[in-house]
């Protein structure tokens, strides 16, 4: 394969697979902006991943869409009114509802495929040829196949944008996640805000879980998310809480992912394993750099406080 | 008001608690009705596999062993404040250096000799995997949650890689996996139905220490931490101290944890030797509210729920094992919750009695 | 004339503690009343009352003579009542327009329309106002008159003004006052929460003054003297007992040349020295550096360049080795310095725990001999409740500072450093604070004592230090205290010099 037609596959796989990190992140993004951190992201993926199965079952792929919106508009809501209402700890909370989604994704699978059962596949999403695009040169096929997908996640980004930006919500969102004290005073409630945000990520949390399946592949497997929302967690600060900045990190992540892929079918050189890894190290890489240079231009700035900061918040992302 | 809304009132914290617990229950019933089991027979049937029958409570306890391990390890993170995910990746290291130290020694070992040095190097292992998370958060502000979240990836990796070529197994052609143990560096069993190995006892001692060392003042000191840093200073514990202890002893109890694995479970370095611990540790740590009695409990708990469902699933025939995990989800969230019910209402009380002082002069 | 706004009997309990007894108040449209009581008195529960963030458990709030009933701080700001609280309430990340967006009914943030809304509004009141600076980045002065164009432009027609030159100096005040009269000559009605009198003075048409929750005095501000309203206000003044020790000769506390190199609120090239038995006491007006300072000088805060010691021994950012050294530190915010929700055992010991093995028994922390320490404590320095079980929180801010000072100051230490030991505590509590810093002072301890109260400094310090934009620009030994030259240091006025 000659290098143009290597950086041309591995863009374009990039492209296709980041949709899931990136609506989770945008999700994640909104519920950090208050002050809040949902470890539980991948159990409301995985319940939106078997939802969307089972509702594309019913009524075809967008009807499995919807049903894992709703699937994680539900456990976001859980999330929220746990703590934002009844103030339990986030974290803690969000480690439940990551076990309780993973455990129920299966739960509903193995309870409607009974062992010995055929897999049935369902509708997947409409094919998206841009035969214009496809043209330019290496990054060309990428964009024409990319997916629906891939494009209802580029339209999200910037509804999300315009929300955070360019509305009062938004700002009230942010206000609460930058001083909840000032913002009680200023009539906005926290606790409804919080409670929206949860709900909001849930339901984002829920449709990236869906694209899963519903990409390509057309069935449930346990586990099948492998990762991509705790991954979509440290990509949402590497962008530093922008959904702009979301994309570039979600980007990094597919690409580096994209390349392990194809590692596994073509001899690369090195181990397979460490093109496995290298996404992952390469988020982590790049998430220490970013942390360090917010926190340096912050410490300047910032006095060494006698009381701690609250625990859930995400450092190194202000 | 009657007498008895009063009183109601007054205990209006453990009573939402107690909600809460109901609630919990309710849901894992309603869940199991709803896929076809009758309550009774689920009922009975997780009882049988959770401690039933000799065989099925050694395994149950065998599974709590490592539980309790790596939650008693992260209960003294959380003390100050560090929350760490990444038990899986660093058992996982600990297992391998076990395993490369137990291959090193062979057969002809005294087992006086390589048991302890198998722990050593578990424990070794656990604190290599944890240290990079304790330096990136002391000097870069790092989120642990993150950071060791995404270790546990570079870990399997490693373990994937390892056991596909220098680790590997010359005998078999199968699945990758390591060869068998030598025996001295193998965890004798118990002789009891079923198989557990000795390291439930190591782990009973480990917890007593705990105990004994949660009325030190180092112990005072890293919970104050937790809280308020610069009181800490004060004491003598600084960030990095605070930071560093919390991440490396939590990676110890995840690499001892790992050493019993390869050397009593499987008696061979496996790709699926980790499973989902990190998370599970956490949540028994907080179940047993960061004592160790509360969380050897809650470690059997926690196991009893894996093991029962199995059990249950036989018992009803169609509600599938994963009740197991679903139940595991619901207690951590029902007890999160009955724990701010309780905290909120300590508050509350608190605060009354700090607005009747407030008008009357001193 | 019917009041803009008015209280009527209103009544106010929390849980079982009751706040307010039946309190009357009237703002007449177009002048100025003031508000006045001592800390505790009731008044920001008043205010909050008025703004709508309260609702009275008994009594009404008339507006233009009709009652009403807000359900929160936006209905309030309907009927167009205007807050400037004592904390600002300004988003730090957002603008001042993004802030005025927050309160607006529209959805859309259209920012330029929020920013010419608020130069309208500032312009016509005289306020130069900047709508598109990050609130982070103004000063505080400026961010006070952004609250106030905000409100204006929100279309307040009376105005609560809560506490509002406690950040400032004497010039910025007049400047502030000045402008708030030519808003009640437009027909405003200004309600002014303070408890300083001679701004009643300087300022109000009319004033109420509230003393543990009820009306003690309700007057034009023409008709009263300064006694009738401190006695209003406190009933009576205990006595204030003079300093008999001598002061030892070597520094024990030094510091030279520390900057903390932070933009902002930092401290500049600060040198000073305290001797064994001195109290030095550092003047400023908030923001000016005096956190950066209290806490550099208790060796919490790093610094880019300088040194602190504690008799003789280094300890520039080093929390542990000024503890070893024998330092002892209370925090502006008390509640820093405590644990909450932990029992007050564990606040009790948290300056002294493991220091030469106090408390230790065989490696572990013996409890009784804690308990017997926090009970002593919580007794000799009069806390109440005298539960030691109970968590910090349940403490009121008097009996916290008293547990605070009493565990600080216990045993004498080398050195202590004090920022506002007597902010926010009526005067009882703050004699008994005052006397506890005396007596260490007599037993040999070094003070430093940070503060913006001119009364407080006045009361304890034998010499006085004044700060100013972090640089000490004044020095005088109490004798010689003057308040005309003391507030031409705090503006800014006069040149540097080292202590």
């Amino acid at each position: 394969m000659s290098p143009v037609e290597f950086w041309t596959v591995v863009l374009a796989g990039a492209l296709a697979l980041c949709a899931p990190i990136v609506i989770a992140g945008l999700g994640e993004i909104f519920l950090e902006r208050t002050g809040g951190f949902n470890v539980g992201i991948e159990g409301m993926m995985l319940v939106g991943a078997v939802f969307g199965v089972l509702g594309a079952h019913v009524g075809g792929v967008w009807v499995g869409v919807l049903a894992g919106i709703l699937a994680g508009l539900v456990l976001g809501l859980l999330m929220g009114i746990a703590s934002a209402i009844a103030k339990a700890d986030i974290v803690i909370v969000g480690i439940a509802i990551g076990l309780l989604g993973a455990g129920l994704s299966v739960f509903l699978f193995q309870a409607l495929n009974p062992a010995g059962s055929t897999n049935q596949t369902v509708q997947t999403q409409p094919p998206l040829h841009l035969p214009l695009i496809e043209g330019i040169p290496v990054i060309g096929p990428g964009l024409a196949h990319a997916g629906t997908f891939f494009y209802l996640s580029l339209v999200l980004v910037v509804l999300s944008w315009l929300v955070l930006d360019h509305t009062r919500f938004g700002l009230r969102l942010r206000a609460v996640g930058d001083d909840e004290s000032v913002a009680r005073t200023r009539g906005i409630s926290p606790t409804r805000f919080r409670l929206g945000a949860a709900v909001i990520a849930g339901g984002f949390a829920g449709l990236a879980g869906a694209t899963v399946p519903l990409a390509s592949i057309g069935t449930f497997s346990p586990g099948m998310t492998g990762g991509a929302g705790f991954v979509a967690l440290a990509v949402v600060i590497i962008g530093r809480r922008t959904p702009f900045g979301l994309i570039a990190g979600a980007l990094l992540f597919s690409f580096f992912n994209s390349l392990a892929l194809l590692a596994q079918t073509q001899s690369l050189g090195l181990p397979v394993e460490l093109f496995q890894a290298l996404p992952y190290l390469a988020t982590l890489v790049v998430l220490c750099v970013v942390s360090r240079r917010v926190w340096r231009r912050g410490h300047v700035v910032r006095r060494a406080s006698m009381s701690p900061t609250p625990s859930p918040e995400p450092e190194g992302a202000r | 008001m009657t007498a008895l809304a009063a009183w109601l009132r007054r205990r209006r914290g453990p009573l939402i608690a107690a909600l809460y617990v109901v609630a919990g229950f309710a849901v894992v019933f309603v869940l199991v009705v709803a896929t076809g089991g009758d309550l009774g027979a689920a009922l009975g049937g997780w009882f049988t596999g959770a401690f039933g029958d000799g065989y099925n409570l050694t395994q149950t306890l065998s599974n709590a062993t490592p539980l309790a391990l790596v939650a008693i390890g992260v209960s003294v993170a959380l003390r100050a404040g560090v929350v760490t995910v990444g038990a899986e990746g660093q058992l996982i290291v600990g297992a391998i250096l076990s395993t490369v130290v137990a291959l090193l020694l062979g057969p002809d070992a005294s087992p006086a000799v390589a048991l302890p040095l198998g722990a050593v190097a578990g424990v070794i292992g656990g604190m290599l995997w944890a240290l990079p998370a304790a330096v990136a958060k002391i000097r870069w502000n790092v989120n642990e949650i993150l950071f060791t979240l995404l270790a546990n990836y570079l870990a399997v990796s490693l373990l994937t890689y390892l056991l596909r070529t220098v680790l590997r197994d010359p005998e078999t052609n199968a699945s990758p996996q390591s060869p068998p143990l030598p025996l001295p560096s193998q965890l004798p069993q118990l002789p009891v139905s079923g198989r557990i190995h000795v390291g439930i006892v190591i782990v009973a001692l480990i917890l007593l220490g705990a105990w004994w060392w949660s009325r030190t003042r180092q112990a005072f000191v890293l919970e104050v931490y937790g809280s308020r840093p610069v009181l800490a200073a004060r004491l003598g514990l600084t960030p990095r101290s605070a930071v560093l202890a919390a991440l490396l002893v939590s990676g110890a109890a995840a690499g001892l944890a790992g050493w019993m694995q390869v050397a009593g479970v499987t008696q061979r370095l496996e790709p699926s030797v980790s499973g989902g611990i990190g998370f599970a540790g956490l949540a028994v740590a907080v179940l047993g509210r960061g004592n160790p009695l509360g969380i050897a409990l809650a470690a059997i708990v926690y196991s009893a729920l894996g093991t029962g469902a199995a059990g249950v699933q036989i018992a009803t025939g169609t509600t599938p094992t994963a009740i197991g995990t679903v139940t595991q989800g619901i207690l951590l969230l029902t007890a999160a919750l009955a724990l701010a019910a309780l905290q909120l209402s300590r508050i509350e009380k608190a605060d009354t009695i700090a607005a009747k002082t407030e008008t009357v002069p001193a | 004339m019917t009041a803009s706004l008015a209280l009527l009997g209103a009544s106010k309990s929390y849980g079982g503690a009751q706040v307010l007894h039946a309190v009357d108040l009237a703002v007449q449209p177009g002048s100025i009343h003031a508000l006045v009581g001592e800390n505790g008195a009731g008044k920001s529960t008043a205010l909050k009352i008025l703004a709508g963030l309260e609702q009275p458990t008994a009594g009404t709030v008339t507006v233009d003579g009709a009652p009403a009933v807000f359900s929160g701080r936006a209905s309030a700001i309907r009927h167009g009542i205007g807050l400037v609280p004592q904390q600002l309430s300004l988003i730090p990340e957002l603008t001042l327009a993004e802030n005025l967006v927050l309160g607006q009914p529209e959805r859309l943030a259209r920012r330029g329309r929020a920013g010419r809304l608020l130069r309208e509004a500032a312009g016509s009141a005289g306020l130069p106002v900047e709508p598109d600076v990050r609130v982070r980045d103004l000063g505080l002065a400026q961010r006070q008159l952004g609250e106030l164009a905000i409100a204006l432009a929100q279309g307040a027609r009376i105005l609560l003004l809560d506490e509002p030159t406690s950040a400032l100096g004497p010039f910025e005040t007049a400047a502030l006052f000045e402008r708030v009269r030519s808003l009640a000559a437009a027909g405003y009605a200004v309600l002014l929460i303070t408890h300083r009198l001679d701004e009643v003075r300087l300022v109000a048409d009319t004033v109420t003054v509230l003393s543990h929750g009820r009306v003690t005095l309700s007057s034009p501000v023409a008709d009263v003297s300064d006694e009738d309203l401190v006695r209003a206000m406190v009933g009576s003044v205990p006595p204030v007992p003079r300093r008999e020790h001598t002061i030892a000769g070597e520094a024990r506390l030094e510091l030279r040349e520390a900057s903390t190199g932070a933009t902002g609120t930092g401290i500049d090239g600060v040198s000073l020295s305290v001797r064994g038995g001195e109290v030095v006491g550092v003047l400023g007006v908030a923001g000016n550096g005096q956190t950066a300072l209290a806490e550099a000088a208790a060796g919490i805060l790093p610094l880019r360049s300088g040194t602190v010691s504690v008799d003789g021994a280094t300890v520039t950012g080093r929390p542990d080795r000024a503890a070893q050294a024998g330092l002892a530190y209370v925090p502006e915010v008390r509640i820093d310095a405590l644990l909450p929700d932990a029992p007050l055992t564990r606040s009790a010991v948290l300056r002294t725990l493991g220091l030469g093995g106090r408390f230790l028994r065989r490696g572990r922390i013996d409890t009784r001999a804690v308990r017997r320490f926090t009970t002593e404590l919580l007794e000799r320095h009069d806390v109440r409740p005298r539960d030691p079980d109970l968590p910090a929180r349940a403490l009121s801010g008097g009996n916290q500072q008293k547990l605070l000072v009493g565990r600080e100051l216990d045993g004498a230490p080398a050195v202590a450093v004090l920022h506002g030991p007597t902010q926010g505590l009526d005067l009882h509590a703050s004699a008994v604070i005052r006397g506890e810093v005396r007596a260490a002072a007599a037993a040999g301890t070094a003070v430093l004592l940070v503060s913006a109260d001119t009364d407080e400094i006045r009361d304890l310090a034998d010499r006085i230090l004044i700060l100013s934009k972090g640089r000490i620009v004044d020095s005088l030994d109490a004798a010689d205290f003057d308040s005309a030259r003391i507030g031409r240091g705090m503006a800014g006025l006069g040149g540097e010099v080292s202590a």
